[in-house]
């Protein structure tokens, strides 16, 4: 008898059909293939047979490094890149005979972070290398690295099928910006696990050895990396590695067990960082700020003060964090919700902010004179306190700082010389500003 | 029949029907003031990403549908322009790109700006900057890095977000719906496909936003693109003999479905 459409019994054999079939997927899917040996790339003697698995991660690998130049997250200032390439290609091993090339980039983001994808790209972002203290501590973040592609981790982890992502979307982490992170949060390509970190941590230790440099730095730059983390990290979509504290003991346990015999005299620690660090330190504040990190920027800016200690520009960068927050109350808002609970703001923080636009700017005003006063020729503090006039209706203030502003001579090509760096205008500003001062101009008459 | 399956069933309906956005346009307040100024446009390289959802979770971008839907919404945006009378400036952005790093993370910066705003839009729809009545919102500054080196007078960003499930993500699907269906009465249809497209027009020395809008559909094609762009602002003061030469060396066909 034909059962009817819509009875118990037809309903519960559609059931059956239909989770039998999807069980059958599931399973079919979740087959375990056997994993090919992945011989480290140091073994000079083992062949690099590349099935196709592989060649579909390097593939991907490779486009990812496509993405990151195609839209200028690679950075490509002569003085830190080439010394991160330099510093990268003196404690890499010799994989010469493997199909891998080791190339050592810089990353724009301010977050704490380094990663390494199968085919060799090893980048560190410019907010990890601002926290580091000195030579010593970048190579060990670059000699962990390197060890994930010796060991090959990314491809054995997608092997095995640990990770759950296997492409980066990096547009949708950044791109039209809701998040306050970016590219590293969800390259899933760079995901290792814990047995894998430390297996890094170990052969790191190796390499760092072998160039020379102060092991003792290794822990001290995890110690470095555990603060920020948590101080970035707390609620938000930063990637973290989770056990740090065992990780740290665990590379003391080695130093003193495993490398007991290198000696301590002799060794690098500081090298050649000493003029690369207030430029990465800089680039990481100026990003902070474009991605409205209020919060974060601060808390760099203290870190900053107890190596630049009453530097003018400090107080300069200050100033453009409170006239960001009194700018952009809403983001300034979402910031600080962000930060403390990893929620949206409630509409009460976000009216807060908007009433205290005033007091930010005059908070600005406090640090761009302070920065003045340090230096007259901080200069690009009159354009924050122009800005701040134009918002507030003060034409004839905003007319005459914003013509101080631009009597900073331009900078010729893309020369970049210390501290001739700090406080560079940009094109894109003086035009804009210039078009303010006509308006000014024309209001005023 | 329980109350709670039926609710819950309500949900999920409702959600796969929120699945594609609604629309959402935004004009400036002083847009048609603004158009005085505006005679060229330069497009921007639209920002694709589609992803293959397997059922697994071990997602896959679809590069080579990716770069079909790119140049096929360049396309869309042209002819759209020459139709409402802008002229569009042959600016060859991806050797811009190649050749300057700071460039291009300046128009990475301006896309973020957008996104800070449009954060803001979604968020708090019913303050008055952002209702369409009244709405005035500005990237600022960084507009001038490409409006300066393209020479346009206004810049067009494009965004297109889609997803294509796997085999398996399907029937996966379908056996939920069916579950569902059996359990409720009620037919639930999860989409296949579909896809996001917004599209934004920015002056390029203001750095006003004069224009965006958000829509989505299932499948994978222009058609929303096309959809948003016949909504684009007229020219206020085009000029026509100039449009009507750039309209016929612009293909007329374009990319439709990329997948089946």
């Amino acid at each position: 008898m034909k059962r009817p459409f819509g009875s118990r019994s037809h309903n519960l054999n559609s059931l059956v059909r239909g989770v039998s079939a999807w069980l059958l997927i599931f399973l079919s899917q979740s087959c375990m293939f056997s994993s090919p040996r992945y011989s480290p790339l140091t073994e000079q003697e083992a062949k690099y047979d590349i099935g196709e698995h592989e060649y579909r991660l390097l593939l991907e690998a490779d486009e990812i490094h496509a993405d990151l130049k195609r839209r200028g997250f690679i950075y490509q200032d002569p003085a830190i890149s080439s010394y991160i390439q330099n510093l990268g290609n003196k404690i890499a091993p010799d994989i010469g005979k493997s199909h891998i090339d080791l190339e050592f980039y810089v990353l724009r983001d301010p977050t704490p972070n380094a990663m390494a994808l199968p085919n060799g790209g090893i980048y560190l972002n410019i907010g990890l290398i601002s926290l580091l203290e000195n030579e010593a501590q970048v190579a060990s973040v670059l000699a962990h690295e390197i060890s994930h592609v010796i060991y090959r981790h990314g491809i054995r982890s997608k092997a095995k099928g640990d990770s759950s992502v296997l492409a980066a979307n990096i547009s949708d982490i950044f791109l039209f910006g809701t998040k306050l992170s970016y590219v590293t949060a969800s390259l899933g390509l760079a995901d290792y696990s814990r047995d894998q970190e430390e297996e890094a941590d170990h052969e790191a230790l190796t390499l760092l050895a072998k160039a020379g440099y102060d092991l003792s730095q290794a822990p001290r730059t995890m110690e470095l990396l555990s603060e920020a983390h948590h101080a970035d990290s707390t609620f938000g979509p930063f990637r973290s590695h989770p056990d740090e504290e065992d990780r740290m003991a665990l590379l003391q346990k080695y130093i003193q067990t495993d490398f007991r015999d290198i000696e301590s005299a002799d060794v690098i620690r500081q090298g050649e960082f000493g003029p690369i660090r207030p430029l990465v330190v800089e680039e990481a504040i100026q990003l902070r700020l474009s991605f409205r990190q209020y919060q974060l920027a601060l808390k760099d800016l203290d870190r900053a003060e107890a190596y630049f200690e009453g530097a003018p520009l400090l107080n300069y960068y200050r100033g453009e964090v409170y006239r960001g927050m009194g700018d952009h109350p809403f983001d300034a808002a979402y910031d600080k919700a962000w930060m403390e609970t990893g929620k949206k703001p409630e509409e009460e923080l976000i009216v807060e902010f908007e009433e205290a636009s005033h007091e930010n700017y005059e908070k600005a005003l406090k640090f761009y004179k302070k920065a003045l006063s340090g230096d007259s020729e901080t200069l690009v503090a009159y354009r924050g306190m122009g800005y701040i006039a134009y918002t507030q209706g003060r034409e004839s203030e905003a007319i005459s700082a914003f013509e101080t502003y631009l009597t900073i001579d331009e900078r010729v090509g893309d020369e970049r010389v210390g501290e001739d760096r700090l406080g560079e205008e940009r094109l894109d500003d003086r035009l804009y500003i210039e078009r303010l001062l006509r308006e000014l101009r024309e209001e005023s008459i | 029949m329980c109350t709670g399956l039926r609710v819950l069933a309500i949900m999920v309906t409702g959600i796969i029907a929120t699945g594609c956005a609604r629309p959402h346009l935004h004009q400036h307040q002083d847009l048609t003031e603004h158009l005085l100024e505006i005679d060229t446009v330069v497009i921007a390289p639209p920002v694709v990403s589609i992803e293959y959802v397997a059922f697994d979770s071990l997602n896959e971008r679809m590069r080579k549908e990716e770069s079909i839907i790119r140049e096929a919404l360049v396309r869309v945006a042209q002819r759209a322009l020459y139709d409402h009378g802008y002229d569009v400036v042959d600016f060859d952005f991806e050797q811009a790109l190649e050749d300057d790093s700071e460039f291009a993370f300046r128009v990475e910066l301006l896309r973020h700006e957008f996104g800070f705003i449009r954060r803001e839009l979604n968020e708090r729809p019913d303050t008055s900057d952002s209702s369409m009545d009244s709405f005035r919102s500005s990237v600022g500054s960084i507009a001038n890095t490409l409006s300066e080196k393209s020479g346009a007078d206004a810049i067009l960003l494009m965004h297109y977000d889609g997803f294509q499930k796997s085999t398996g993500l399907i029937v996966k699907d379908a056996t939920v719906a069916l579950v569902l269906g059996a359990l409720t009465g009620i037919a639930i249809a999860s989409p296949q496909n579909g896809a996001t497209v917004e599209l934004v027009m920015i002056d390029g020395t203001t750095g006003n936003v004069l224009w965006a809008d958000v829509r989505g559909a299932a499948g994978l094609s222009t058609e929303s693109a096309k959809i948003s762009m016949k909504d684009f602002p007229d020219d206020v003061d085009p000029d026509w003999d100039l449009v009507s030469e750039e309209t016929d060396e612009v293909a007329t066909d374009t990319a439709e479905q990329v997948l089946d």
